[in-house]
């Protein structure tokens, strides 16, 4: 007789018109939709180049090499590149080269008059535009430097010996390989195919520092980061100014000191959007609460016409509930399955190469939702209807929680209350996938998976204290 | 007007359900509303670090300090499985360990094989992670220089600071010609009209497709032709009823929108966001409308409000901007109201590009869905008419 009733146990919820919706279509077209939203979202990684327009008002080689080392330029002006800015601009590049060549430029710089800038900007072509001006006192610098240009020879040796210098601590840093270790500043200069005037533009370069500034439409990570590099650059450009005027500082050690050890804390998906995936399948796995309502509900007299010519069979009800409850469990796992086959297979959703693992999780999600629902169906006296309302709402609140609707919503509560998070059965299904997928081992999967056990276990012993031994005394 | 209060009898029944949307929505948008300046300041995107300091030296502890000053510093244990969960749910943008040493090995460096200084977790490239690591090598620059200039440790480490708490100019500018933005409509505001797609198509499904079903069932609907109410009288009641309804539950949400504002709205752009909202308010009602046409049962409603409610709004951008979205899920987007609703509130706010005429185009788009779904209710109830006296005909024949 078991087999009997598991047979049409699970045939009555495959055929079921809210099984099928609710399990089946709904998940499958919200699934889709997640991955319309969010698909290419982070494919490029957390990191795009940023378009930014610059304006210059006083040319600043410096700068310009520096935004070709952080990234890429292109230009809507006429100007001519002197060949200090080609020589800077070849010895920039080559330290990129060396540093890595496969990275992802950081900018975009475009560079163009301000009506342009500001036609991009309001356009959302650019993301700010740096308008690079002549700094204070820029007058006197450019007296100083006429004055020593028409000094005579003694200043042009003064000029070439700090240039040789110059270009020594610039290669040290930038460049790779100090190769002028013997060399007298004519040879120097002529190695790197630059001039005396070049060198009183170099001197003049690190002496003035042009004014930047930063002009965004709005806030944004995109424009701090801008910002940040405005930054770093008027920081660099005061550490190479030292080193210039520093004499005996080692350039290399200062610049290329490896400071920073990467570690890279998982090699699974970091795409934060594959919570809603997640959280998709464990919203699937707890439906199970309404599929298995009507097993306590229709095992009661006085609660259903069913429950009434079931309690007058002949068959015991252990059997009776035990089949039904199998029967769910079967239809629900297989209703969980199709969905995880779903998000993996035809989405390409990467949940960390152990799929195995996550039909097991789920399947034992899906056990969780009958369980739950086996209890919840067994107290008070409400109709099924109204159960079902009730199962829904309680889901799908579980749900919000976890992050099915808004993600940030389950790092909020793991801020201020991560109990709710540890309690809540939809965030426990779901973060068990999240640990498949990011942890190297299993540890903290088995640790939720024997949360989702315990959960099982006692609810479906409170459902059988709840619906044994109930006598009517008429039916 | 037994009708109008029938519907309204129904409705009751339902406040729970309304009373819940408005209240979890509150929840959400009021923190969110409130968590940033007005957008005329230039605020820069915090990054939230957590620097673990195995050295505990005062190099160091002044390093800490020199993060602090530009960044929001969080405390985590220093526990890899907990790193890596806050990171990946962007609660801690980047962390840093200053390693055992610190302070000894920029006294004395050890030439060409030294030791990285700090470990930077990382679970993927971020803005953030590579704006701390440009400050992290910036400092330990300056820290050499002025150590090699013959500074103390402790005083270079404090000039280092000093020169990196340097922040550049920045300024928030309106283009040259263009219209300066609305101060009374900021997209910190926008937020909450954003997600107010969603709550509608929510709601008006699952309550005025309910109410609307639960009067057309078949034995509902035979008692009422047999009544002395005139079908006119009854279909006009239905509809006052819907619109009232409409009404109400657009008023509920602009008025909590007040609270959120901190008054009465202000300004012509508060003011057509405001209509914006009406007029996906009588959408949404419509959307109702023509579901309850099918008669369908609670759960297929539910889910019509869910799919409906959550996929329009994850496709055009009410929970994801549309700036974030890619131009192919923007190209079919297009054919939702709730996209155009969306980009008339982006438009509003400044976030997208857009003036007022861009706007009214929005609101031409919203008000061709209103007529498309007028005329489909019309068709649908037509047909069923007919059906309807073809049955009787058949019957009487």
């Amino acid at each position: 007789m078991f087999f009997h009733n598991l047979k049409y146990e699970i045939i009555l919820n495959l055929r079921a018109k809210e099984v099928i919706i609710w399990m089946l279509l709904f998940p499958i077209a919200l699934s889709v939709l997640y991955k319309a939203a969010f698909g290419n979202v982070y494919e490029n990684g957390g990191i795009t180049t940023v378009p930014v327009a610059v304006v210059e008002h006083e040319p600043d080689e410096m700068f310009r090499s520096m935004i070709n080392y952080m990234g890429e330029s292109e230009s809507t002006v006429d100007g001519t590149e002197s060949n200090l800015g080609r020589w800077l601009a070849k010895t920039m590049q080559e330290k990129n080269q060396q540093e890595d060549g496969e990275r992802k430029p950081l900018f975009h710089a475009i560079y163009c008059n301000e009506e342009d800038a500001y036609r991009m900007l309001e356009d959302g072509d650019v993301k700010g535009i740096i308008f690079v001006d002549a700094p204070e006192g820029a007058a006197a610098l450019s007296g100083d430097t006429q004055d020593a240009d028409t000094s005579g020879d003694a200043s042009d040796t003064v000029t070439a010996e700090w240039g040789a210098e110059a270009i020594k601590h610039f290669r040290e840093a930038w460049g790779g390989d100090a190769v002028y270790e013997n060399a007298d500043a004519e040879e120097i200069l002529s190695g790197e195919g630059l001039t005396l005037q070049d060198m009183t533009s170099f001197q003049d370069m690190l002496d003035k520092k042009s004014s930047l500034t930063l002009k965004i439409k709005s806030n944004g990570m995109e424009q701090s980061s801008i910002k940040r590099f405005l930054e770093m650059y008027s920081a660099l450009t005061g550490i190479t100014a030292h080193l210039a005027d520093g004499g005996d500082t080692d350039s290399s050690s200062v610049m290329d000191a490896a400071v920073i050890a990467d570690e890279k804390l998982t090699e699974g998906n970091t795409d934060p959007f594959v919570t809603y995936m997640y959280n998709m399948i464990a919203m699937v796995a707890l439906f199970g609460m309404t599929v298995a309502l009507h097993v306590a509900l229709f095992s009661e007299a006085n609660l259903s016409d069913y429950g009434a010519r079931r309690s007058c069979s002949s068959t015991p009800k252990l059997t009776t509930i035990m089949a039904g409850l199998c029967g769910c469990f079967l239809s629900q796992i297989l209703c969980v399955a199709v969905c995880i086959t779903f998000q993996a297979f035809v989405l390409k959703v990467d949940f960390g190469g152990r799929l195995p693992f996550v039909y097991l999780g789920g399947a034992l999600g899906a056990v969780m939702g009958v369980s739950m629902g086996f209890f919840v169906g067994a107290i008070g006296r409400l109709k099924y209807e109204a159960k079902i309302g009730i199962s829904m709402a309680v889901v799908m609140g579980l749900s919000f929680m976890s992050g099915l609707m808004f993600s940030g919503i389950k790092a909020s509560i793991e801020m201020s209350a991560p109990i709710i998070n540890d309690l809540n059965p939809v965030a426990i299904v779901a973060d068990s996938f999240y640990y498949l997928s990011v942890d190297p081992d299993l540890t903290r999967y088995w640790g939720k998976m024997v949360c989702v056990l315990l959960y099982t276990v006692v609810f479906i012993l409170l459902g059988f204290l709840l619906t044994r031994r109930r006598k009517y005394e008429s039916l | 007007m037994k009708v109008f209060k029938l519907f309204f009898k129904i409705a009751r029944a339902k406040a729970g359900i309304i009373i819940l949307y408005i209240g979890i929505f509150l929840a959400i948008c009021f923190p969110l509303v409130h968590s940033s300046k007005d957008k005329m300041d230039f605020e820069e995107a915090s990054i939230t670090v957590c620097v673990i300091n195995e050295d505990q030296t005062e190099a160091s502890r002044a390093l800490v300090d020199a993060i602090a000053q530009r960044n929001r510093l969080t405390d985590l244990p220093n526990d890899k499985q907990k790193i890596m969960d806050a990171m990946f749910y962007e609660v801690v943008d980047d962390t840093v360990v200053i390693k055992k040493g610190f302070e000894a090995r920029l006294q004395e460096p050890s030439g060409d094989d030294e030791e990285p200084l700090f470990t930077q977790y990382k679970m993927r490239d971020t803005y953030q992670t590579a704006m701390v690591e440009q400050y992290l090598n910036n400092y330990i620059r300056f820290v050499k220089v002025y150590t090699a200039e013959g500074d103390t440790l402790t005083e270079a480490c404090e000039k280092a600071g000093a020169e990196l708490a340097k922040e550049a100019e920045v300024e928030i500018v309106t283009p040259p010609g263009q219209e300066a933005p609305d101060q009374n409509y900021t997209d910190n505001f926008a937020l909450y009209f954003r997600f107010l797609p969603y709550l509608f198509i929510a709601i008006m499904v699952n309550v005025l497709s309910t109410i609307l079903t639960s009067l057309n069932r078949k034995d509902q609907k035979m008692r009422i032709e047999c009544s002395s109410v005139k079908m006119s009288s009854y279909m006009s009641q239905i509809f006052l009823g819907s619109g009232v309804f409409t009404v109400l539950i657009w008023g509920i949400f602009m008025v909590s929108g007040m609270i959120v504002y901190g008054g009465v709205y202000q300004g012509l752009h508060c003011a057509l966001a405001v209509l914006n909202a009406f007029i996906f308010a009588v959408i949404a009602a419509l959307i109702a409308i023509l579901i309850s046409s099918f008669n369908p049962n609670g759960t297929v409603v539910n889910m019509i409000a869910q799919i409906l409610g959550l996929g329009m709004a994850f496709i055009c951008g009410a929970f994801v901007p549309q700036t974030m979205l890619g131009d192919g899920v923007n190209m079919v987007a297009r054919i939702f109201p709730v996209y155009w609703f969306e980009k008339a509130n982006d438009c509003l706010a400044g976030i997208q590009k857009g003036d007022l005429s861009d706007v009214g185009l929005c609101f031409l788009a919203e008000g061709l869905y209103i007529v498309l779904l007028v005329v489909l209710i019309v068709i649908l109830s037509a047909r069923r008419g007919g059906l309807v006296r073809q049955k009787k005909a058949a019957a009487q024949a």
